[in-house]
């Protein structure tokens, strides 16, 4: 999953995952490329804000994620908001994939 | 307390000690029929803190732009007057939504993430405009902390010992629910029913007269931000999924899938709106 940093945040070693672009809509750096020290300077030197890298996402723990889903669910006893607690419920195995 | 009295107490919000003294100047723009795509350029370009959250707004993730928008009066040529209108409120509640309802900004932020992108597979002209209805869809809260500010912290503390919805307890103590108060303000503050309708009905989409579309948007975006679990909105349990909103958006599983899918890349990169103003 891409993670939007903010430049002064951005590290050496961090892929970015989406072309860098300026305010003129210029690509100043493309997808795939891995940051440098001189990279970082250079972004940051162009008034760019952020970037996205590639990073995973801090879940919280599953047993509790689920066991939400269900208290939230509680009163739902209709074929159309059981479908969605069904979806959402897929979507989270998906996110912890 | 019923429902005539509350509304002539909101009626009168303006006057209220505990308006901030910002909303009051933007509020007194807005009321202005006449208001001009200028003067509120030039209202919010006069304000560098104004201007600043109205863009970081603009390039956040809730609207996935893909350039940088880095004027007001550029914003105003994307997105028009009605959306810079609901930003503008949008912003300036946010404070209050802060220091009272730790979450709700949140939770308006994801409401109008997946508005946008419900909006966008419906092919609607301005999915920005449903975004912005999905943003303020909670306003009649903030109008009701602003007016009632001891007696509804107390109504939402009480949500779960008495495991109810919210909108059951306004009813049973104001006569009306957040829902309702935030249609009427709406109005008074001359916005679209474009966005009063779905701000109105977001808990009865099927009331809806002339925005039943966008209705059943918002409607179906404020469920799927709580059972996404993205802020909080004072709710303990997910209401039930209108089947006539359902209808007419023509959802299904797999589409509902499909929408959590897609919304959330803009959902994890939201935090960076949340700190606002550091």
């Amino acid at each position: 999953m891409p993670q939007k940093i903010s430049i002064d945040r951005a590290k050496p070693g961090m892929k970015v995952v989406k072309d860098v672009v300026n305010e003129a809509g210029m690509v100043v750096l493309p997808a795939g490329k891995e940051l440098t020290e001189s990279l970082i300077n250079r972004l940051s030197s162009m008034d760019i804000d952020y970037i996205y890298v590639e990073g995973e996402k801090q879940l919280p723990p599953k047993d509790k994620v689920f066991e939400d889903i269900e208290k939230k669910f509680k009163r739902a006893d209709d074929s159309y908001t059981l479908l969605i607690k069904k979806a959402i419920q897929n979507h989270f195995e998906e996110l912890y994939k | 307390m019923n429902s005539q009295e509350v509304i002539a107490r909101i009626d009168k919000i303006d006057n209220l000690p505990t308006i901030p003294s910002i909303l009051r100047k933007i509020l007194a723009l807005l009321e202005d029929p006449g208001v001009s795509l200028k003067k509120i350029t030039d209202f919010v370009s006069s304000d560098p803190a104004l201007t600043s959250r109205i863009l970081k707004m603009v390039n956040s993730p809730v609207y996935g732009f893909p350039g940088r928008i880095s004027s007001v009066s550029h914003a105003m040529v994307i997105l028009g007057l009605n959306v810079v209108k609901g930003l503008l409120l949008g912003v300036s509640v946010f404070e209050i939504m802060k220091k009272n309802m730790v979450g709700l900004w949140e939770h308006s932020l994801a409401t109008a993430t997946f508005a946008r992108i419900i909006a966008t597979k419906q092919e609607l002209p301005s999915p920005e405009e449903v975004s912005i209805a999905g943003l303020l869809h909670d306003l009649g809260k903030v109008i009701l902390i602003i007016a009632y500010k001891d007696d509804y912290l107390k109504l939402i503390d009480s949500v779960q010992s008495n495991e109810k919805f919210l909108f059951e307890l306004e009813r049973e103590y104001f006569g009306i629910t957040h829902a309702e108060v935030g249609g009427i303000i709406g109005k008074k503050w001359n916005f679209p029913l474009k966005l009063t309708e779905p701000i109105m009905y977001h808990h009865r989409p099927q009331l809806s007269d002339k925005y039943i579309v966008e209705s059943a948007i918002v409607h179906i975006s404020n469920i799927l931000a709580l059972a996404r679990g993205i802020g909080y909105s004072a709710e303990i349990y997910v209401p039930q999924v209108n089947p006539s909103a359902w209808d007419i958006l023509g959802l299904n599983y797999d589409k509902i899938l499909e929408i959590l899918k897609e919304t959330e890349e803009p959902l994890s990169n939201l935090e960076d709106i949340f700190s606002i103003d550091e």
